[in-house]
Parts: structure tokens; sequence; C-alpha cells
């Protein structure tokens, strides 16, 4: 067995979570989109299962916040829908109306959301181009990716 | 709150004497068999039952020595003690050649293979009660002493009638287990004085005092010991009432500064009974193992109490599965993104 | 060394005790016993004292229970274990084990679990009023050595006493339909003719209110009570057979019975229906309708003959099976029958089999001659609904199709012709005729079969498919068969099993295919 690189986060990330940010992220062009990644963390592996939108009335081509109300609502809407019991919050998604990655704002908001957390979040930037553009954070800190497909 | 009920059932089936026990029986039947034998002692009225923790069945393992009460019924107030004890040695040597010992006040018998020994101790009677000799001159008379040995053995069994798990259940006595964790915390957690049978009694003025009645061996044993705890405190100035005899204290070799030292160390012991119970199921075990400590006078000291095989031994719970859930709350305020 | 998932649930008996615990249940390691108050429906809130011990197959199962005090004066009926030893109380049974899904275990949650308690305990008050479970051989000991067999039709209605005999098997015993007359007697002292022994007692006991345990309470509901004690006495009555009911629910109790002083003793046998109606109640929904259906099946080796027998479980009984061939040692790994029939024309060797299933075989009929002509074959599909060619044999196949065609679409009778190909990679049915707009799967050129395979001699060449392939193959061939037969025809012309993609398309996918419909222009 390989051991494991402690500066490295593998993310697994399932198709179920990349379709509903893909129809998001067209539904909403022009303007952004954006949402909760689902899932658990497995030893240092955080597992991208599912993910959500939550509406925010305000988002721009160019900005989308997560507000706390709205986004914990749908979070326990969600947990109560799958039923699965290792589902909970695990990062943010947005998406980007232009072939473009994730912002210096997007990876310091992601930064300042992990020092709450034991566990590592991630950030997934869905570009118009298609591609996904993927960061976490621990405690504060930028980690590197290595991310995977389920 | 931690009760760990089938650990501490494990707890106590690891100090059960089961081995002890038949060799300690086989042990009596021989000697008792060599005693009713004599024609001298048949004259006196011989009539040996066994006594002490044993008698009791409240011994933990390991059992080291095993008491034979010898009664001579028909013996009267004439009776030299000194003699006696030398006839019984006497008699005794001739089936166990080289295994026996004089004492000053009784015979002793050693079964070397069961790493086990005999003490037979003789008495004469006194109106209800027995007399054993206290200290024997040098011309064979004695001062006697009052005892009455199987008046605690009456009071356990009373005792583990009226102490219940379940009500209306005779079946499920707590006293008789719970003297032997109490002696098993004594071996634990104090220096050779005072010994098994003063926590006995300790542990049965604590039963009268506070007629407990709990639901499991956990708290059982966290009020027991903390009474103990605050009886062992004022028995250095008043000495221990002997329930068999009235207005009778028990003997004990501990000096004070001894008792002092136990009844510190006991209340160290109840209160680490007291964190045990409100811990929670790791963390408690490890502190009843802490407070039962390892079986004594065995080839390997084994720990008491086990450690549920979910927990590791520094009270932690083992991470059986590495799956963390994901958070159940998102952060708070808002996280702008751009 | 124990594992991580054994740790895992000693760890969870350990919090569901402790849980236990703080509701004031008292614990010594084993048992765990504590008040339970529930509400009585007339005396309102009593208190209960019961009994929980964990086993280990805990959580898998739930805990056992026992009353040992319901608080009130009420008497346990149903739904409760027999004591495994005297003195001690019955577990109750708190959840069905067939029905409860052990994903879904409630008594995981120890507030659950005393909320069934509490539930049974209320039920019980008010004797389980919507109730319907048969299981009256629970409440008494057990004969598990004995299987007593009874038609249900031919005793129905009916009470008394009547003649047993042995069953097909040793420790089976089946109450016959015909009965003891007259009056039973001793002949000399404690004499009694051997054939007067071990009869049976036939009565109903009606809508059962609470459950027998024993003799007495037997006893209380039988008709003729005088009469079946004293043929009891005699050692004339061995068994019972008692029908009742529960809401409405009819079931059947046996119980076999040894007299003795002062009460005779009884126990509960193992019980099985074996009228006509309960042998043929998983033949499927079609059976009834299959029976009046003539199929004939062309060829009974490997294919046909597993085919043969699906159709007569499936209730088929007018069956022709046409095969000329003996069955050889070397077919018996691919074929129903077993090696006791080598030897044997393979259609008789079929028909013993059909025999065994115990239904009736007397419109089942054998051809040991292939068939002659194009005459016979048209013939054969005139008077058969379907004929199911499973000759495997191109010039048998091509004589059935040419029949089926000149008997002609429209007339309902059909040919499925079925053949495993590529050495089972392919498994393959074709109707014939076709109906309108209708096509069959392009043809697959079969592999030539190498000179190494056939058996010693110049016989026919020896295909080396699996007898899984051709089960699959039977099951394939049998629901065309039956989709014809019942006039469903939701089924197409051809259906292909490509357990193994071949290089030419359409073969190369695997799965199911099936024809492309033909596309018609609608503007004409």
């Amino acid at each position: 067995m390989r051991a494991p690189n402690p500066d490295v986060v593998r993310v697994l990330i399932h198709s179920d979570a990349r379709q509903t940010i893909k129809t998001a992220a067209a539904r909403a062009f022009p303007l952004e989109a954006g949402g909760l990644l689902l899932g658990w963390w497995d030893n240092d592996m955080v597992v991208v299962r599912a993910a959500i939108e939550v509406v925010d009335p305000a988002a721009t081509g160019t900005s989308w916040i997560r507000h706390e109300g709205l986004a914990q609502r749908a979070l326990d809407q969600a947990v109560a829908k799958f039923g699965h019991p290792w589902l909970g919050y695990i990062g943010d998604w947005h998406s980007h109306p232009a072939a473009c990655d994730a912002s210096q704002q997007d990876r310091q908001s992601i930064r300042i959301a992990s020092l709450a957390y034991a566990q590592p979040l991630v950030l997934i930037v869905h570009r118009r181009d298609g591609i996904i553009d993927i960061h976490a954070a621990r405690h504060g800190r930028p980690q590197t990716v290595s991310a995977e497909s389920i | 709150m931690a009760t760990l009920a089938t650990h501490f059932k494990t707890a106590l089936s690891n100090i059960e004497p089961s081995d002890d026990a038949e060799n300690a029986q086989a042990a009596h039947a021989e000697v008792t068999k060599v005693l009713e034998a004599d024609d001298l002692l048949v004259k006196l009225g011989v009539d040996p039952i066994l006594i002490g923790s044993y008698g009791r069945q409240v011994s933990i393992r390991r059992v080291k020595d095993v008491d034979v009460f010898v009664r001579l019924s028909k013996a009267g107030k004439d009776l030299r003690p000194g003699r006696i004890l030398d006839h019984v040695a006497a008699v005794l040597e001739e089936s166990f050649p080289g295994r026996v010992t004089r004492q000053h006040r009784s015979v002793m018998i050693d079964f070397p293979d069961d790493d086990l020994s005999v003490d037979v101790v003789i008495a004469r009677p006194c109106g209800d009660h027995w007399e054993i000799p206290q200290k024997i001159e040098d011309d064979g008379n004695a001062r006697w002493v009052e005892t009455n040995p199987t008046k605690m053995a009456e009071l356990t069994t009373q005792a583990n009638k009226d102490y219940l798990l379940y009500d209306g259940d005779p079946g499920s006595g707590v006293y008789v287990p719970m003297v032997k964790l109490i002696r098993q915390i004594r071996r634990t957690w104090v220096d050779d004085q005072p010994g098994g049978y003063f926590f006995e009694v300790l542990a049965y003025h604590a039963f009268s005092n506070l007629e407990p009645n709990e639901t499991s061996y956990a708290k059982y044993l966290t009020v027991v010991l903390r009474e103990i705890a605050d009886l062992l405190i004022d028995v250095a100035d008043e000495g221990l009432d002997d329930p068999t005899l009235d207005g009778k204290t028990i003997k004990t070799k501990a000096t004070p500064e001894q008792l002092a030292a136990a009844a510190a160390r006991i209340d160290e012991a109840a209160t680490l009974a007291e964190a045990a119970l409100g811990a929670n199921d790791c963390l408690a075990a490890v502190k009843w193992r802490e407070l039962l400590g390892t079986t004594k006078n065995t080839t390997t000291e084994e720990q008491v109490f086990p450690l549920p095989e979910y927990c590791n031994a520094d009270g932690t719970k083992k991470k059986t599965t590495a799956v963390t859930q994901g958070a159940s709350t998102v952060p708070a305020g808002s996280g702008r993104y751009a | 060394m124990t594992s991580s998932w054994q740790s895992d649930f000693v760890a969870e008996a350990d919090s569901w005790r402790a849980r236990l615990g703080e509701l004031g249940f008292s614990d010594d390691g084993d048992r765990l016993r504590g008040d339970l108050p529930w509400r009585h429906p007339v005396r309102g809130l009593v208190h209960a004292r019961i009994e929980v011990e964990l086993t280990a197959r805990f959580p898998f199962t739930a805990p056992d229970v026992r009353v040992l005090d319901s608080g009130t004066s009420m008497q346990l009926t149903f739904h409760i274990d027999r004591p495994a030893s005297l003195g001690v109380d019955g577990n109750l049974c708190l959840w069905d084990a067939a029905t409860q899904p052990v994903e879904f275990a409630p008594w995981r949650e120890p507030q659950a679990f005393l909320d069934r308690v509490r539930g049974w305990l209320e039920q019980t008050a008010v004797r389980w009023p919507d109730d319907d479970v048969c299981d009256l051989e629970r409440y008494l000991l057990r004969d598990v050595n004995t299987l007593v067999l009874y038609d249900a039709d031919r005793l129905a209605g009916k009470a008394g006493l009547f003649k047993t005999a042995p069953g097909p098997t040793p420790r089976t015993i089946e109450v016959t339909e015909k009965r003891r007359p007259g009056v039973i007697a001793p002949r000399g002292p404690q004499q009694l003719h051997s054939k007067d022994r071990g009869l049976a007692w036939v009565d109903d006991l009606g809508e059962v209110q609470s459950p027998p345990r024993e003799w007495a309470d037997v006893e209380h509901a039988l008709k003729r009570t005088g009469e079946v004690a004293r043929l009891i006495a005699l050692g004339a009555v061995g068994y019972l057979l008692l029908r009742y009911s529960r809401n409405g629910h009819a079931a059947v109790l046996a119980v076999a019975v040894q007299r003795g002083v002062p009460t005779p003793t009884i126990r509960a046998c193992e019980s099985a229906d074996t009228s006509m109606a309960t042998r043929s109640m998983r033949a499927g929904e079609t059976a009834a309708e299959l029976a009046d259906v003539r199929i004939a099946v062309v060829g009974v080796g490997a294919l046909g003959s597993f085919a043969a027998d699906i159709l007569f479980r499936s209730g088929v009984r007018r069956l022709t099976l046409i095969d000329g061939e003996r069955l050889r040692p070397g077919n018996v790994v691919r074929h129903l029958a077993g090696s006791d029939d080598v030897g044997n024309y393979k259609v008789m060797a079929v028909m013993s089999r059909l025999a065994a299933t115990g239904f009736d075989v007397g419109k089942v009929k054998l051809q040991n001659q292939d068939l002659a002509d194009l005459g016979e074959a048209v013939e054969l599909v005139k008077t058969n609904n379907v004929v199911l060619d499973a000759t495997a044999h191109a010039r048998a196949s091509s004589l059935l199709a040419t029949a089926a065609n000149i008997t002609g679409a429209g007339t309902g009778h059909t040919v499925i012709s079925a053949c495993v190909q590529r050495e089972g990679d392919i498994i393959r049915a074709d109707r014939f005729p076709l109906r309108h707009g209708e096509q069959h799967l392009p043809a697959l050129i079969s592999d030539p079969i190498g000179a190494g395979m056939r058996e010693a001699g110049c016989g026919e060449p020896v295909s080396r498919t699996p007898p899984a392939a051709v089960i699959a193959a039977a099951d394939l061939a049998c629901r065309m068969v039956i989709d014809q037969a019942t006039r469903q025809c939701t089924l197409p012309a051809s259906m292909a099993d490509i357990r193994q993609p071949q290089t030419e398309p359409p073969f190369d996918q695997l799965g199911l295919l099936t024809p492309t419909p033909v596309a018609y222009r609608t503007d004409r």
C-alpha cells in the first residue's frame, strides 16, 4: 500500500455531483450558479457524492454568495431526502460563465470556511468550457488536490 | 454513564478461584479424614469445618491458604491447647511427613503441588460460641479468646439474600460479588495491611449503613467503596466493630500509619470509581481496569477488568471505520465566490 | 483477535445495555430486568416487569424479552414462544422474522424496542383483535421428526376417525380420507387390532381465542371430547388433525398424541396439505389456462427435456413428446433424466421424471420415432397449439418451419424452434409462421464441429455446450411457447441471448437481441 502523502487531499467526485453542477450552471447562464457539495471524509480522502444548488437571489455574472440560512435549509432538506448515513456538508461549488479558474476571492472564501471544520473542505468551480477546477483547504490553509472521478 | 455490565461479569469470573476451589476442597477433605481417624480427637468430639474467606465463598484468585476450624465439642475447661496442638501436629505429621509446621496457635500443612497450605485451628466450646487459644504459655496452658467464625458465614449468606440486583430473585445477590471486588481492590491498592478479612468486615458495615439498592455492579461498587473510604477514617480512632461478637472490635496487625495510608488509598480508589461511573464507555473501562488491577499470586498477572474490544488502552474508542460523516452544518455567515 | 466489525457490535450492545440502565433496568451482565409502564385498556397505567437478554445475534435479531409480571392479571395468549425449560418464561415474538427486513432493525433503538413490548402488552390485553397469524404449533411441545400430510380438499367438512398411512419418506405419515367406521373396542386385555392403532381424529376448533398449550386446552375445544379421550386412552388415536381459523384465515394444526396417565401428552407436528390446489399454487398464474393447451416437444434431448419439464411444471398437461433416440450415459450430464434411465427411450426417461412430480401424466403422449415426413409434421402442427422444435437438427427444423408456414398464419398454430449455437455463446428461439410485419433475426452460420467431438464410432457430432446454456435455452424457448399458448403474443418472432459477443453484427453485443421492427410508410 502506498503511504498517504499528508499534503495531498484526494478528492473523489461522483458523476451525480458533476451532472448536477453541469445542469445548474447551464440553466443559470449567463449568471453564476452555486451550492453545496455533499459527501463524507474517508481517511484523508474527500468523497463528493452529490451536489445541491442553493439559489443566490442576487447572483450576477461574476458573483455567487452562499447565505447561511438558505444553505443550511438546503443541506437539511437534502440530507433528509437522500437518507444516506454519511452524507453531509463537505464544501462549495459555483459556476463561472467564462472559461476561467477559481479566483483569488474564491480560494480565500473556501480557506476561511475550512477553519470551522476538522477535515478539509473542497471547492469546485465549473468553467463555461466544461472544465472543472478543484481546490481544497484545511484549517485555513490551501491543500494540493488529487481528483478522481467515480 | 457506563456500567459495562457484561465486562463486570467477566471481571468477576476472572477473580473466581475456580481451580483453587477444587484443590482447597481436596486438601480440606484429606486433613479432616486424618483428624477424624484419631482416637483422642474423637474422644474430644472432633468436628472440623472450613472457615475463612474460602469457607464463606468470598475468596478470590489465588487462594493461598485454607482455614480449618477444628471444633472439639467435648473438650472441657481443662483442655491444654499446647498439648493438643502438639498432638494434632504429630497425627498430621504421620500422614503428611515433612509438610507439617507447628505454629504458635495453629498447625499448618503444606500442599506444595497446589501451592496451597491448610491452617488447622483448634477450638473449645464456650456457651453458644467457641474459644481459640490466644497465647500459649510454655507449660502448654493458654489464655483463650472468644470467637465465632461461623457467624460471619451466616451473616454473609443473609446479606447476599438481602441485597439483590433483581428484586425477588434470590439468585441475584450482590453482596458476595461485591466483597470479592472489594478484596481485589484491597490487593491492588493497599500494602499488605489491613488484610482481606478487615475489608470484608468494612464491606459488611458499608452495606448495613447504606442498605444500597442499585441496578448494576458498577453502581453498587461505587457507593460501597465510598462508604468504606469514609468508614476507614473513623476506624483509625474507634476500631472496627466485630459484627459477629457484640461489643468487640476486629483485631488487625495494621499499624496506625498503615491504617491511615489505607484510608488515603481507598479514598483515591473511591474517587476513581466515581469517575469511572460518570465516564463514557472506553474511558470508563480504563478506569475500572485501573481500579481492579491485576490478579495476584498467579503465574502471570492478568488484568481483572477486560478492555472492551472496541476500546484502545488509552480510553479512546477504536476507529473501526475510517469514515467521517459530512458536516451537518454549513459555514456560519456567508461566503462570497466571484 | 477480534475484528473491527465484531467490536462494533460489542460496542453497540454495550451502549444499548447502558441506555436501558439509564431507564432503570438492572443488569448483571447477562439479563436486564426492569419496570415497563404501559397502558391497559381498562385499568389505565400499569407497570409490567420484564426481562431482556441480548443474544449473540444482536443486532441482527431483536433481544429476547420475557414478561415476569404483566402488572395485571391478564393471560398471555398469542405471540409468545413456549418456554425453553420449566420455570422459565417464554420469549415474546415482537417482530415477525419473515417480514422484518434486517437492514431496518428497529430494536436497535431502545425506546422503539420498549414501545414494541408495550404494544405487545396492549395487544395481549385486547386479545389481538386483528390478528390472523396461524401458528398454533408454536405454543405446544414440538415433535420435530414427524411430518403429517393430509389432503385438505378431500377432508373438507369431514370430522371423525380416519385411517393413516406411511408417507413417501420415513417419518412422514398421511391422514387418508378413509374413515374407520364402527366402534373400536379392545379385543382382549389391552389388545387392539394393529390396524386400529395410530388413527387420526379430524375435527374443527373454529375461531381460536387463545392458543392451546396442553392437552386440557385441546380437550376443551373438541366437540366429542369423551370419545376422543377414550380412543386416545385405548391407543387407537395417534394423531389429531385440527382445522381452525384466526380472523377468518383458515389453517390446520397437526398433533401427535401419546396416551398417558393422568392425561395424554401432545406434540405439534409440522403438517402440509397435499391437495392439488396447494401443490399447484406455485405453478404460476397461467397454470390453469395451460392445462387444456396441446403442446408437442419434438426432440427431448438436452434442451427439449428441460423444456418439457418446465412446461409440465407450469401446468401443461396435454403434452406430446417425440424423440427416436435412447438415453446414453454421455447424455445424462445435460439431460433432465438420471443415469438410472440410461438405455430407455428419451421420451420414456422424461416421462418418468414428469411423473415423479406427482401430477397427473395421463394426458402426456409419447412417440419414440422421429418425424418421418412433411405430412406428419403438418399433422403435428395442426393437432397442437404450439410445437416446440428442440431437435437442433437442420432437417427436422426446416420440416417443422415449412409445416408451420403451410398451416398458415391466422390459425394460431405455431412452431417455436429453439437452439443453442456456438457452443453455448448464443441461445436462440424463432417463431413460425411470421405475423404481418415481422421478421426474424438474421441467421448465424454455425461453426463446423471438429472431428474430435464425436463419441466413439461415427454417430452425430457432439456439441460442447455447457449445461447452463442448455437450461437457459430451455427457459427462453418456454417463454415463447407459453406466450403463444396463452395467446398473449407479446414476444417478437426471434429472441437471442448473446452470452458471449460474436464478431458478426448484430450478434456482437452482450444481452438479449430481438429483430428491429420493419418500418412501413404510412403516406401510401
